[in-house]
């Protein structure tokens, strides 16, 4: 018998290193990354600890020819991730696209930096909008934003379900202020971690075709390169059944369900992959939208306002995408007043204003670019100037 | 050693055991045009593969963008059609993933010696167990027909309507010097010369590259005054010099518009997978 908490872990871990170990607990070994300020605590960690496991650390020659390493490793049967930062996350694009394409799982970790460009190693929320739309192409992404050590561990773990389960490239959208932050946390017994792997294929290796499938919604059967499975894996626009075997013909319709299938097999379960956390939203006038590191800011300000009187609750976002619009609808349904505070210039806040507009409420932002954290006071500000006082 | 049944083995015949050919019924075609030299690079690659007897399920064609880039799909073994230039990078994922897999990324000029060139020295240097097959034709076919990396001086194209005024890049020299250990050269005319070469490169253990000078006679070809395939090849055969042949072959290939053919540079040198096995190995006894 395995008892639970006799196996687990208290241990002081970086965030970085927390998403480390989440994706070592849900499987992955397989690891291909390029150094970069702040997300190099992951890699150092991987190199670390996945030779001990048997799986594979490499350091490719950019974050370009890490990506594609993860697809042919993932292609192989491999859990696979990597992590980058600003500049790397322009480099990691194409290979997002690539693998929404060729629908391989994969998880791609963002510790958030300044931008553009080089910018600088300090903290930001920067990059949200870029990991929805920061590939050519139409693909629905799916995005997890961590705001404590702990919650880096098991959005890794969930990023690696996700991308197992609905063979697409999932990223876990860190920040260089949750990255480099330390704090202890519960880790679990590793064999307790049950993740769903891809889907297998039930049926003959003659009747497998690497995209077939059914409905839009449904996620192709996965054989492993190797497995005694032909597989034909295309980044390029394909169909279900005849680019999957052999793709030689190209048609518009096969066009019309590639785009449609990417989209509606995320869509389609989009209540499975929402994870948002609400505080005292029932009673409030006004709530907090937050993500990542402005949590904690949006909690301490919440306290200190309901100790005022004031009936403030705050919304958690942990999935970033697709936008968790129903649950910002639910709890944000009696508000007199949103607030979203960011490290960027105003970015998911264009998504609760596209989801509340309908509805009239007042939604406003609150942004810091300046590399240090959201404060408390940086919302109580705008709180007691929006509430007149 | 190969029998000498699998040598001679009829074009219908290696069809049926390697190929997966376009069905006609579903109005499939081939995808190069009339006369192209991709075919004859795709039928040496089939009989390479025959040859060497290996389960085509643990085989992996890893493609980019460019008119190369479908060939895989022809074949009965698995493949990838990438993004451009990546193949290399894709085979050093495939290769630590299942060192048992048999891995070929089928590239282009452009692919492998601009847009991937660092993927393409990278996984030289490192000396992983790929085989590189490069199909030359002197520029980027696909778009049309523009210069590139390996377009000789004076080449007329789209976007060197003057001709091109840049130096090319030899494909076989910048892999010997990044660290390939089997590095070959042949041409869309010496069909069996170059199912030899890739049958070696495929058989060697590391690194192996296949340049194969491969007319386009229809675009690069066309602008150049050389608008006829048999125009390619007959330049193929009369130009090329045997790597090692006597009679001063080092002379004659230092002779303006001639190029060696065959192994240029081969060497055993312990390979990238089984090093970092090796290594990992050491890492996890130490703990």
């Amino acid at each position: 018998m395995s008892n639970k908490h006799a196996q687990s872990r208290r241990v002081l871990l970086l965030g970085n290193e927390a998403c480390a170990e989440g994706a070592i607990a849900a499987g992955v070994r397989f690891y291909a990354g390029y150094p970069i300020t702040p997300a190099t605590e992951i890699f150092e960690r991987f190199a670390y600890r996945l030779p001990a496991l048997g799986g594979v650390c490499v350091q490719m020659e950019d974050e370009c020819g890490s990506m594609h390493a993860l697809l042919g490793a993932a292609a192989a049967g491999q859990r696979v991730a990597t992590a980058t930062s600003g500049p790397g996350f322009n480099l990691v694009q194409e290979g997002i696209a690539s693998l929404a394409s060729a629908e391989l799982p994969a998880v791609i970790i963002n510790v958030q930096r300044i931008g553009p460009s080089t910018g600088s190693i300090h903290g930001a929320q920067m990059d949200v909008m870029q990991a929805q739309w920061g590939f050519n192409g139409n693909h629905q992404t799916i995005a997890l934003a961590p705001s404590s050590v702990s919650e880096c561990f098991w959005t890794t773990v969930r990023a690696v379900e996700l991308a197992e389960t609905l063979r697409m490239p999932v990223l876990v959208m860190s920040e260089m202020h949750v990255g480099l932050m330390r704090q202890a946390v519960e880790l679990p017994d590793y064999d307790e971690v049950r993740i769903e792997g891809r889907p297998r294929p039930t049926c003959a290796p003659s009747d497998y075709r690497t995209y077939l499938c059914k409905r839009l919604e449904d996620v192709p059967p996965l054989a492993d390169i190797g497995s005694g499975y032909r597989n034909v894996f295309q980044v390029t626009t394909h169909g279900s059944e005849t680019a999957g075997g052999g793709g030689m013909v190209w048609d518009y319709k096969e066009a019309d369900w590639h785009l449609r299938h990417l989209a509606a097999k995320v869509l389609h379960r989009r209540h499975e992959i929402e994870w948002v956390e609400p505080f005292a939203t029932e009673d409030a006038e006004v709530v907090i939208v937050a993500y990542g590191s402005c949590v904690s800011a949006a909690l301490a300000a919440m306290k200190a306002a309901r100790q005022d009187g004031r009936r403030v609750g705050v919304l958690k976002l942990v999935s970033l995408w697709p936008f968790p619009e129903d649950a910002v609808r639910r709890h944000a349904a009696k508000a007199e007043l949103v607030l979203v505070p960011e490290l960027n210039l105003g970015q998911m806040v264009r998504e609760v204003e596209r989801v509340l507009g309908p509805s009239g409420i007042p939604v406003h932002p609150i942004n810091r670019v300046d590399s240090y954290y959201m404060w408390p006071d940086d919302i109580l500000g705008v709180l007691n100037a929006m509430a007149g006082r | 050693m190969t029998s000498a049944r699998r040598m001679a083995i009829p074009m219908v015949e290696l069809a049926k055991a390697t190929a997966r050919l376009p069905d006609a019924q579903a109005g499939e075609t081939f995808r190069y045009c009339p006369g192209c030299g991709l075919g004859i690079v795709q039928s040496a690659l089939a009989r390479a593969l025959y040859r060497l007897e290996i389960d085509l399920s643990t085989v992996v064609t890893v493609g980019g963008s460019g008119c190369y880039g479908i060939m895989g799909e022809y074949f009965q073994s698995n493949h990838i059609h990438g993004s451009h230039g990546r193949a290399p990078a894709v085979g050093v994922g495939l290769k630590l993933a299942n060192p048992k897999l048999t891995v070929i990324t089928i590239q282009g000029d452009g692919d492998a010696l601009a847009i991937g060139a660092s993927h393409f020295i990278h996984a030289a240097r490192r000396n992983v167990d790929i085989t590189v097959l490069i199909c030359n034709n002197f520029g980027y076919a696909n778009t049309g027909g523009q210069y590139g990396p390996s377009t000789p001086l004076g080449g007329v194209t789209e976007t060197s309507p003057a001709g091109c005024f840049e130096y090319p890049f030899d494909a076989c020299q910048l892999a010997i010097g990044a660290g390939a250990t089997f590095v070959a050269r042949s041409t869309s005319y010496h069909a069996i010369h170059m199912t030899n070469m890739l049958e070696r490169a495929i058989r060697h253990k590391g690194f192996s590259v296949v340049e194969v000078l491969q007319h386009c006679h229809v675009l690069y070809g066309k602008r150049n005054g050389m608008p006829e395939a048999t125009q390619w090849l007959t330049l193929f055969k009369e130009n090329s010099v045997r790597a090692g042949a006597p009679g001063g072959a080092e002379a004659r290939r230092a002779e303006p518009g001639k190029w060696e053919i065959g192994v240029l540079h081969q060497e055993e040198k312990p390979e990238f997978v089984e090093m970092y096995f090796a290594t990992a190995a050491k890492l996890a006894g130490n703990r």
